[in-house]
């Protein structure tokens, strides 16, 4: 049957996670989160003998004590003083410390100094045992089992932790018990941490301290132990399953959310950074773009040379041209000039001719010769010369060779007007490719200073790549987002699964329980409480007097009788039922004088001597001051009274 | 070369004659009423009047010793008419000036009695040539002012010239001009260059330094 139900539990929670039960089952094993679905049965626990004894020192009775309280039974005892403080209280730290192995706040140091020797007997269903301190301090002592022919050392302990260790081994496996890890604290990275919960927890619900903040148990609400203690109490099925899934869920859900906080965090701290980098990368893409590479640098200046080759092969072209103009020029000049001095010549000499024409020789001008007027009517007759006797030439046209070499001259200076203009027109291109040739030089030379810019140019090209690469770097994510992952949906598959199993049963007993409560309380004089709710959650709903109202909001006395109410309800509902792991134990510590009115007291003692006939199986320690109802309800055997102002021990 | 004009030489010394000789204040025997002294004065002449460049570069030298604008100005105007090119007579260096043998020339004038040459003689051999000008020259020059407008440049020149020569004698002259680089570069027997650029420079560069005094 377990068999079968185990498989069914993992097979139902492997559907709800859609995972493999195969990896169901491994990740639950991980966790320590086994099947518990057998409902517990109760076992019994019954005090039978204690002995303590020890030497008080530093009081105003100081000496050898021996407090010896044997022959323990079923039913109602009572430790009674008439005053305060005269050591009720210590009996029951005592036994809680011999039975828990660890001693509680309670038990005072001083106490706890004068002990020297303990005993305590105690029957486990109809078993006997007993733990017997053979020193207080240090600690040392065996657990034994009696049985009719033999005694059996269950355990030897040397010191506290192997007290402990002994005692919560021994109680958690007889009663069957599962240790409780809770979450406490927040997340891991908040000081949260697993508290885990043995025997000295469990062993709560068989005490009523004076702490009546918890419905069950001595341990505060906020130690999340009142609710698993119920369940483990009411000893439903697959309750420590459910503890310990819960558990692991939680944890798991802090982890989540601290790698979570982590990641953001981190993922926070990189956007940043990428921001940063990425503000640098477009401050230095923008700069190094403005900043003109060199291979623009030198495909500029290519081009410039190969404009200035071209420019320069024209101005050689052009300068011949020039040149050959300028030749031309002179040449027609030089013609021109010839003309006009020839013409000016011709003119001068036919003035001049014409000048001494008119003048006869008068002489030879070789021998100064008188010229004779025979020779010159001689001349006159034959046109020879009177002087020399050669023929005269005619005159010649002067006007028609003035005509011809003014014609030259005019043909001549058009020559040279025609190849003064060529010659302008050829000066002005040189001069506009001169000048173009100058604009490339100095274009050519300023490319060639911005060149010794390259490597600034080639340094902000670095810069860029380092940023693209570290902004790259910083855009991959170390820790990608953190998904629950497969392990946090078996856990919360488990803990709904489990839950659903348990609340089933939970639901009715609780309803019995609650009821149960009404019916003790009731004993315990809250005539006026009519109804209570239990929930799952521990939270008991009261109504009072027709109101409403919850436990919390209760007065001390009430606390203390509903706290009562609620450990006999669920012992009484276990009986019934036969479930539950409530070992039938309750030891009552009295409450202060001030904050439980005398008659709430008496009316629970007076309660309690009539129901504690109702139980197969309840021994109910209570201790308190002395007074009417205390000690007309317990029987003088059943009770240690220290009167006047004694001490109980 | 253009071809040459006896005439036209006759007219162009007749002007040197006319205006470079000294008024003759005794009478002579002779009639004439002024003489030229030495071959290398009316050389001297010529070669001012047949080389305006020269000239131009001498006026500009008077322009920069007195200071006197209208030097400066007449070596501009020369430029300017392009009278370098149009009247320039090329003469051939020889020994220590400027030659050409004006025999020809003076035959003309001689058998016209406008001029008579005359030697010192020291010995058999004639020393220095003096033309002795007679008044039918000084006739002729008027005449032809008046008759030959176009010719009157001669006799301007001419003015010019011994306005430039101030008095000098006929060697001093030679020197001045031989010292003149172009001049006593060429080679002996060689055609003595122009040197219109140089001058036509250095009015610019005169004319812009006192156009900004």
């Amino acid at each position: 049957m377990s068999r079968k139900a185990n498989q069914d539990w993992i097979e139902a929670i492997a559907e709800k996670a859609g995972a493999a039960p195969a990896e169901v089952l491994k990740n639950l094993s991980a966790r320590g989160i086994h099947a518990s679905p057998v409902a517990a049965s109760p076992r019994h626990l019954l005090i039978r003998h204690l002995w303590f004894s020890g030497v008080k020192t530093g009081v105003p009775d100081p000496g050898a004590f021996n407090f010896d309280w044997p022959d323990l039974g079923r039913g109602l005892w009572a430790m009674v003083t008439d005053r305060n403080l005269r050591g009720k209280s210590s009996v029951i730290e005592v036994v809680k410390w011999l039975l828990r192995g660890r001693p509680s706040d309670g038990l005072q140091a001083d106490v706890r100094s004068w002990l020297q020797q303990c005993r305590l007997r105690f029957a486990l269903d109809n078993v006997d045992h007993e733990v017997r301190l053979e020193s207080a301090s240090p600690v040392s002592g065996r657990l034994v089992r009696i049985l009719p022919q033999e005694e059996v050392t269950l355990g030897a302990f040397d010191g506290e932790t192997a007290f402990e260790e002994v005692m919560s081994d021994f109680f958690l496996r007889e009663f069957a018990l599962d240790t409780v890890a809770r979450w406490m604290g927040g997340a891991e990275d908040e000081g949260g941490r697993p508290v885990l919960h043995g025997w000295p927890s469990l062993s709560g619900a068989m005490f009523i301290g004076t702490n009546y903040s918890a419905l069950l148990g001595d341990m505060p609400p906020d130690s999340g132990m009142t609710t698993p203690l119920m369940q483990m109490y009411l000893g439903l099925p697959w309750v420590s399953t459910l503890t310990a899934a819960t558990t692991a869920e939680q944890g798991a859900k802090r982890d989540h959310e601290a790698r979570e906080r982590t990641r953001v965090a981190g993922a926070a701290g990189r956007q940043r950074r990428r921001d940063e980098i990425h503000a640098e990368l477009l401050r230095k893409r923008a700069e190094r773009d403005a900043t003109p590479s060199d291979e623009q640098v030198r495909a500029q200046i290519a081009a410039k040379q190969a404009e200035l080759g071209a420019a320069s092969s024209e101005e050689l072209g052009l300068r011949r041209r020039v040149d050959r103009a300028e030749e031309a020029v002179r040449m027609a000049e030089d013609a021109h000039s010839a003309d006009r001095r020839e013409l000016q010549t011709h003119i001068d000499s036919a003035a001049a001719g014409a000048v001494f024409r008119v003048l006869d020789p008068s002489c030879c001008p070789r021998c100064d010769t008188a010229i004779t007027d025979d020779r010159r009517k001689r001349e006159q007759v034959t046109h020879h010369c009177s002087v020399c006797g050669e023929p005269m030439e005619e005159e010649s046209d002067e006007e028609s060779i003035r005509a011809a070499l003014e014609a030259r001259a005019k043909a001549s200076k058009s020559a040279r007007d025609k190849a003064s203009q060529m010659q302008g027109e050829e000066q002005t291109k040189l001069d506009a490719v001169q000048q173009r040739i100058d604009v490339l030089r100095r274009t050519i030379s300023a490319l060639s200073i911005r060149l010794a810019d390259y490597d600034a140019w080639r340094r902000l090209d670095v810069e860029v790549a380092q940023l693209e690469a570290r902004l790259q770097e910083a855009a991959f994510d170390p820790e990608p987002k953190s998904v629950e992952g497969p392990v946090a949906a078996v856990l919360k598959a488990t803990v709904d699964e489990i839950r659903k199993r348990v609340q089933v049963l939970q639901h009715e007993i609780l309803d019995e329980v609650s009821q149960e409560i009404v019916r003790y309380a009731t004993r315990f004089g809250m005539s006026n409480l009519s109804s209570a709710v239990l929930k799952g959650n521990t939270h008991l709903h009261l109504t009072k007097g027709g109101s409403r109202t919850a436990f919390g909001k209760c007065t001390p006395g009430e606390k203390l009788r509903l706290k009562v109410a609620a450990v006999l309800a669920m012992i009484r509902v276990a009986e019934r039922r036969h479930v539950g792991r409530h070992p039938g134990l309750l030891m009552i510590d009295s409450p202060g004088a001030q904050e439980v009115a005398r008659e709430d007291l008496d009316q629970l003692i007076g309660g309690l001597e009539e129901v504690s006939k109702e139980f197969s199986h309840l021994q109910v320690f209570i201790a308190a001051r002395s007074s009417e109802a205390v000690l007309s309800h317990v029987p003088s055997q059943r009770m240690r009274y220290a009167k006047g102002d004694a001490f109980l021990w | 070369m253009p071809a040459r004009s006896p005439y036209r030489d006759a007219v162009r010394l007749l002007h040197i004659l006319v205006t470079g000789a000294e008024p003759l204040t005794l009478p002579h025997v002779s009639g004439a009423l002024g003489i030229l002294r030495g071959e290398v004065k009316l050389h001297a002449y010529d070669f001012w009047i047949r080389n305006p460049d020269y000239l131009a570069e001498e006026l500009l030298d008077l322009y920069v010793a007195t200071g006197a604008r209208r030097y400066l100005d007449q070596a501009e105007a020369i430029l300017a008419s392009e009278e370098p090119d149009i009247r320039r007579l090329p003469m051939i260096r020889f020994r220590f000036g400027a030659y050409e043998r004006l025999d020809d020339t003076l035959a003309l004038l001689k058998s016209r009695d406008l001029v008579r040459v005359t030697g010192n003689k020291s010995g058999v051999r004639v020393d220095e040539w003096d033309f002795l000008v007679m008044p039918r020259a000084y006739d002729l020059a008027a005449g032809i002012e008046v008759d030959f407008p176009v010719l009157s440049w001669y006799r301007e020149r001419a003015a010019l010239v011994h306005e430039v020569a101030g008095g000098r004698s006929g060697s001093a002259l030679k020197n001045r001009q031989y010292q003149q680089a172009d001049y006593a570069e060429t080679e002996l027997g060689g055609v003595i260059p122009s040197i219109t650029p140089r001058v036509s420079a250095r009015v610019r560069e005169l004319k812009g330094r006192s156009g900004s005094v």
